[in-house]
């Protein structure tokens, strides 16, 4: 037996619905060496990509991620060819052709990846004043392009017809699943309206209020498709529904450059009014984080039960009078208040009761 | 005041503001003003104290009101002077050790509370010569309408300019102001006020400044 009937020896041969099907020595040594070409040409460019992202500035597209997926790339267009020179593309699985089926899955990783790294390309060239527009957006486009990538492989294995007969056949099932799903579709829907009624953006410091009353306040540091995270103050964070952050009371912190606070200070009734907001008013000159314009506003407010109360205007940076900036600013004016009163002998009263008895008060003192 | 300094032991007053430099014995001085403390290697180098815009805590506009109004007629042109505030940078080379405020240090809202922003703010005195303060802005005024126009403060970008110095006192880049409709247009040119004074650094290009309030 010379070489040439030694490849042409079938190792393998059936009846396909396509007709007689066998497999020969020669096909599999074929196929093997496709294999072993495809796995060295992805190790060669995946080097190459590698070594190429030490050195270039766009580091966004020339990175180890990209060499992976082109080395991952190129080993399946090579398992392709190899199944081809075997001849076995033909063979079909669940009455879907093989081609078909691996077709739609490069189709569907090959939109997966520009996609990706479209979001990715749109992030990096985006100035930090619009990305949390843009971080939104760049989602959208996202699942938008995995979404018709999805539909599109399964046309292309021409799954999609079988698809609608099956939605349609489980069209009670579906209506099953739409009540079970009505939390994850409000998430989502309520997502896009906020989208576009933009109460709150990435990076902004909000506080939220929902229907029992709960407070809530933080950085917004992600909104999602389904959900919101927002990190509190104390370092936490907590994710929200969006169908519940929709349905809260929203108030954006930050939205303006500068926000009033009112703060109030209660004296002695036997105090001087006048000097005590005169001393106020310099201790809000003084600070640096009281806008001079609008110009602060000092009052006596009300009568309290135990004090004068005083109530101050002032206006300060949005950015200054949140979470920790408080302490540099909100609390450090409370604390000069409070020295500056002090220094000028105004008394800040304890709360305190008079009481009247009808009668005299006999106090009987026991010896021990 | 602003310029180049040895290291040696030594104090340097900036404005109100004391920097001591000790030397630790051994290879080591120490750079002290008030809580910040930085220990520095002995060598030849020296180090700078240069003026910085009033950025404060990363604010990109200076408002400055003027304590008198001025006028300019149609057609004509006027210069002045202001005060104006001031922080200063320590730097050994390219590194930053310390920036520090040497004016009074005070915020303003630009604008309306809506679409307005927060500005450095000062008031100053108009003066027809160079005034005896800390550091100087110098503004000229072209109004090119054919109305009186009237001044009462000046608006002007200063996040990332440069800015110039003597041995008494620092500088803001000339500031120009020009009038060619009702709101006028601002641009710090980033070029010296006078001939002779030093730049902080090389200047780059700012946006001219529409002064809408």
């Amino acid at each position: 037996m010379n070489a040439s009937d030694v490849l042409n020896t079938t190792v393998f041969s059936g009846t396909l619905e396509t007709g007689p099907f066998e497999i020969t020595v020669l096909s599999l040594v074929k196929a093997g060496l496709i294999l072993v070409a495809g796995f060295i040409l992805a190790k060669l460019i995946k080097r190459q990509v590698i070594s190429a992202s030490r050195s270039t500035t766009y580091v966004w597209i020339i990175n180890e991620e990209t060499a992976s997926a082109l080395y991952n790339l190129t080993v399946f267009i090579a398992l392709i060819y190899s199944l081809d020179a075997i001849g076995i593309l033909s063979y079909k699985l669940w009455s879907i052709p093989l081609s078909n089926l691996l077709t739609a899955v490069l189709v569907f990783y090959f939109s997966y990846l520009l996609a990706k790294k479209s979001k990715d390309y749109m992030l990096v060239r985006t100035p930090q004043s619009k990305l949390p527009e843009v971080q939104i957006k760049a989602k959208l486009f996202y699942y938008t392009v995995i979404t018709f990538a999805f539909f599109l492989a399964l046309n292309i294995a021409g799954i999609s017809g079988e698809l609608s007969t099956l939605l349609a056949a489980a069209g009670i099932t579906g209506i099953v699943l739409g009540f079970a799903s009505q939390t994850v579709v409000a998430n989502f829907v309520s997502g896009l309206f906020m989208y576009f009624d933009k109460p709150l953006q990435i990076g902004d410091a909000v506080r939220l209020r929902d229907a029992s009353g709960n407070i809530l306040e933080g950085i917004v540091e992600d909104m999602r498709i389904l959900s919101t995270r927002i990190r509190q103050w104390d370092g936490t964070l907590v994710r929200i529904p969006n169908e519940k952050l929709f349905n809260s009371e929203i108030i954006n912190l930050q939205r303006y450059p500068a926000r009033r606070t009112t703060l109030q200070i209660g004296i002695a009734y036997s105090a001087d009014a006048e000097k005590a907001i005169e001393v106020i008013k310099r201790v809000l000159d003084e600070e640096p984080y009281v806008l001079a314009k609008p110009e602060p506003r000092v009052f006596v407010e009300s009568m309290g039960d135990s004090s004068v109360n005083i109530t101050i205007w002032a206006w300060a940076p949005s950015s200054l009078w949140v979470g920790e900036n408080l302490l540099r600013s909100k609390y450090m004016l409370l604390q000069k208040i409070k020295e500056a009163l002090d220094r000028e002998g105004i008394e800040i009263p304890f709360p305190q009761r008079v009481n009247w008895f009808a009668n005299e008060l006999r106090v009987k003192v026991e010896d021990s | 005041m602003f310029g180049e300094y040895k290291l040696r032991t030594q104090f340097i007053k900036i404005g109100d503001v004391k920097i001591h430099i000790v030397d630790e014995g051994g290879d080591l001085f120490r750079y002290r003003r008030g809580d910040v403390s930085v220990l520095l290697k002995r060598g030849e180098g020296k180090f700078e104290v240069v003026p910085a815009p009033a950025e404060g805590y990363g604010v990109k506009i200076l408002l400055i009101d003027f304590e008198d109004r001025i006028l300019i007629p149609p057609k004509e042109e006027v210069g002045f002077y202001l005060s104006a505030p001031v922080e200063a940078e320590v730097r050994l080379g390219e590194t930053v050790i310390d920036r520090f405020h040497v004016s009074r240090e005070k915020y303003a809202l630009y604008g309306t509370p809506e679409v307005g922003a927060i500005a450095r703010y000062w008031t100053s005195k108009v003066y027809p010569s160079e005034p005896d303060s800390t550091c100087v802005l110098r503004v000229s005024v072209i109004n090119g309408t054919a109305k009186w126009r009237e001044m009462d403060h000046v608006v002007v970008y200063i996040r990332d300019s440069v800015m110039f110095y003597s041995g008494e006192r620092a500088y803001y880049p000339l500031v120009m102001v020009e009038f060619k409709s009702d709101v006028p247009e601002v641009n710090n040119t980033g070029k010296p006020p006078k001939e002779g004074l030093k730049p902080s650094k090389e200047p780059l290009p700012l946006p001219n400044f529409l002064m809408r309030w």
